[in-house]
């Protein structure tokens, strides 16, 4: 027993040296990154200084063109949607920026199975994670996983499954955008449904209490404005967003939807299921800037 | 509580500290491990615990009785209870369902409408592979390969051992139980041995078989069939390290405790056939049904219909076994079906030269890769569409989710599991890095694998696959 002892202490010892210089790698990888999503998240985090934020998921960076809506408002704006990810991760991320500045408009594309909808929410916890130094985002990840506070321990842990995208991103970085932020795609699909299918769903109350966070929190320092952008097909708005219709109206926020509008129904505008051509973003950013515009003279 | 997880380490560390603080009583570690067993499963399955202990004294009293009874007749009878309670218990949580929807579709099907209604049952957890744990010891028992087990707690800790209830290895009573009438004082290469085996298991569970879980989950609707044909292949290797994962760190954590158990694997896919397969896959269950089933039902000792039949019916119960659902029964008789088609042809000797043995072990993997298809489907229908695409719409785009550097981890990871399972299988323990000879050499290996596993693996992907058989 004495022997185990002793060797499992030399080799805790060694597996603690490992964890901490391989976790000091990779945050240094984290923070030069010079490409792709890791330089696209840290970006958002710490280096954003316009006066519009856009937030969401990947209907978020494909929808919204930055140019356009400076050119209507006047006002600088950047593009901070990250594929796969909900109002766990925006809620983080404007928690960080907020210790740096506060942008005038905060939009928050609301994407149904991201920021409503019941699914595994450790899976939006993976860009916070690499924050966990920080006590706003640590609360977060306590509060999704209770767990996460011991795993978070180990540096190497905060940086799992990033690391081959860290060493793309900074070895071989690819540029995302040329135009703040956004994305754009081509082509169009192939497969346009004739009408939207609702469907069953539940609803998380976890994702529902960030929304709701987000609006106590920050709807009296930035003007903020929940938006659903177009969906492909729908005829009318599927009923999964009439909860985030109640937070709005409970606290009197602005919610655009265009979840039924113009856009959904016209085929040219689509690249696939879920996300709109750089013609149909083109479209859709002018519908929508032109009312930010509106919004900003009713003011 | 999954094996994998920050509960379980601190579960398995208090375990572990209070079952060696008595390491001369024996009475202390089977109480301790008695404990420890009933937490265990009443952390995954409160409800069902109950149901545990009354199967326990009930298999209990029934040895009692066969070593109690003199008379032949009266042993068999008693023996034959045990073993319609243990099937009772499984048809009733597992099939009744089953059976109730498909006889009522069978008499739709020729005209006899009858409505009828399922049963909300829930199916306690572990129960495929502690019920036949309790059928294994009482036709030991009555077959006087071991004496009835006088004390209810060894009995209760063998049926219940907590590393292996939920997902086996189902070792048979004679070469386990034994183990729980000894005082187990701390064995450091055992030890050590385990601790290994568990650092492999959640290496193939954490790193490969829940990072490929991310991709099997596609929606085969929307993917051409050569995107459906790679799917398959991470489905295979994801199953195996799923399960061979769980089967490695059970046997690690039952190692830890002095306990050893049956490896459940050895290297399957690199069988050379379906018949060699078997002897290398879920090796606890296979023994298990050539000891209660083939053997019983005449085995090899009898005309070559009849023992094709016995292999048929053997592989049908196996499917079955696995889920209430015909696809797991068309999964079995696939195995069946080839192992008889193997038989006849002799395609099961041993090949001629290495391009023969290369050629068999992928012709071997293929139909297995094709009978997991059957494995993983919700239907027979959903499995005949998805091979006809791969057969009729294999030329359609390659679609595998996820970005250039996740391919990059998938080669990553599986090159090293090929890598460790070749060396394994075909070099001597030179090449082998965590049995390497050379400390310096191990200890890489293990560090190597935490920083892997840390950096790699998935963390939050929930319970093994086979839990839910």
């Amino acid at each position: 027993m004495k022997k185990i002892i002793i060797k499992l202490t030399i080799f805790s010892i060694i597996i603690f040296i490992s964890d901490y210089t391989i976790g000091k790698i990779c945050h240094f990888l984290y923070k030069n990154a010079k490409g792709g999503y890791t330089e696209r998240n840290y970006s958002i985090m710490h280096r954003t200084t316009e006066d519009i934020l856009i937030l969401g998921s990947s209907r978020a960076t494909h929808h919204y063109v930055p140019s356009i809506i400076t050119d209507s408002t006047g006002l600088s704006c950047r593009n901070c949607g990250i594929d796969g990810m909900g109002i766990i991760l925006e809620y983080g991320q404007l928690q960080v920026i907020s210790e740096r500045y506060i942008p005038s408009i905060t939009v928050i594309d609301i994407n149904a199975p991201f920021c409503i909808e019941t699914n595994d929410n450790t899976k939006y916890l993976s860009y916070l994670k690499m924050e966990s130094h920080n006590n706003l985002i640590s609360e977060i990840l306590r509060d999704i996983d209770k767990a996460e506070r011991y795993k978070c321990i180990s540096q190497m842990y905060i940086y799992n499954s990033q690391i081959l995208k860290l060493l793309a991103d900074y070895y071989a970085p690819s540029i995302l955008s040329n135009d703040n932020g956004y994305i754009s795609i081509k082509g169009v699909t192939n497969n346009f449904p004739t009408k939207f299918n609702d469907y069953d769903f539940s609803v998380d109350s976890i994702k529902l209490k960030y929304i709701e966070k987000t609006i106590t929190e920050f709807k009296n320092k930035t003007k903020l404005i929940f938006v659903i952008s177009p969906v492909i097909a729908a005829t009318q708005t599927p009923s999964v967003y009439k909860p985030l219709y109640l937070l709005c109206e409970k606290y009197n926020v602005t919610l655009l939807d265009y979840s039924a509008s113009y856009f959904s129904l016209k085929k040219e505008y689509w690249k696939d299921s879920a996300h709109l051509n750089n013609e149909g973003a083109t479209a859709f950013t002018k519908q929508f800037a032109s009312d930010l515009k509106k919004l900003q003279k009713d003011k | 509580m999954i094996v994998n997880s920050i509960t379980f380490l601190i579960f398995f560390s208090i375990v572990f500290i209070l079952y060696y603080a008595g390491q001369k009583v024996l009475k202390w570690q089977q109480y301790i491990l008695l404990f420890a067993n009933s937490v265990f499963y009443a952390w995954a399955d409160w409800k069902m615990l109950s149901l545990l202990i009354i199967s326990i004294i009930v298999f209990y009293i029934l040895g009692l009785l066969i070593e109690q009874y003199n008379s032949k007749n009266l042993k068999n009878s008693i023996c034959a209870i045990g073993v319609i309670a243990g099937v009772g218990l499984l048809i009733y949580f597992k099939y009744l369902n089953f059976f109730i929807s498909s006889f009522t579709t069978l008499l739709s099907k020729i005209g006899l409408e009858c409505n009828h209604n399922t049963l909300k049952v829930v199916m306690p957890l572990g129960i495929s592979f502690f019920t036949f744990k309790l059928i294994s010891y009482i036709v030991d028992v009555r077959k006087n390969e071991m004496p009835a087990c006088k004390n209810i707690v060894t009995l209760a800790n063998y049926i219940s051992f907590f590393p292996t209830i939920l997902s086996g290895p189902i070792d048979k009573s004679t070469k386990l139980l034994p183990q729980f009438e000894q005082i187990h004082s701390f064995n450091y290469s055992m030890a050590v041995d385990g601790c290994r085996q568990i650092l492999w298991g959640m290496f193939k569970k954490m790193v490969i078989a829940d990072g490929l879980a991310l991709y099997t989950k596609t929606n085969p609707e929307i993917v051409a069939g050569s995107t459906l044909f790679i799917l398959s292949i991470y489905y295979s290797i994801q199953l195996y390290c799923d399960f061979s994962g769980y089967s490695d760190m059970a046997i690690g954590v039952s190692k830890l405790l002095g306990y050893n158990i049956t490896p459940n694997f050895r290297y399957p896919y690199f069988a050379q056939s379906i018949s060699e397969f078997w002897k290398r896959w879920h090796i606890s269950l296979l023994n298990w049904f050539r000891y209660y089933i083939y053997i019983p039902l005449g085995g090899s000792r009898c005309s070559k219909t009849r023992c094709y039949m016995n292999i048929f019916i053997t592989f049908l119960i196996s499917g079955l076994w696995h889920g209430a659902n015909w696809t797991f029964i068309f999964w079995g008789w696939i195995h069946g079906m080839f192992q008889v088609i193997e038989k006849i042809t002799g395609l099961n000797s041993t090949p001629k030269n290495k391009w023969e043995k290369f050629f068999r072990i992928s012709l071997t993997f293929l139909i297995i890769n094709f009978a997991w298809i059957a494995f993983r489907m919700p239907t027979i229908a959903d499995t005949f569409a998805i091979y006809s695409k791969i057969f009729n719409n294999f030329n359609g785009p390659l679609f595998l989710p996820g970005d250039k550097t996740t391919i990059v981890f998938i080669i990553f990871a599986l090159l090293l599991l090929l890598f460790k399972e070749v060396t394994d299988e075909y070099f001597t323990d030179s090449f082998k890095i965590m049995n390497s000879n050379y400390t310096v050499v191990r200890w890489i290996g293990y560090v190597s694998m935490i920083v892997i596993i840390m950096l790699l693996g998935v963390f939050d992907a929930g319970q093994f696959i086979y839990v839910s058989f």
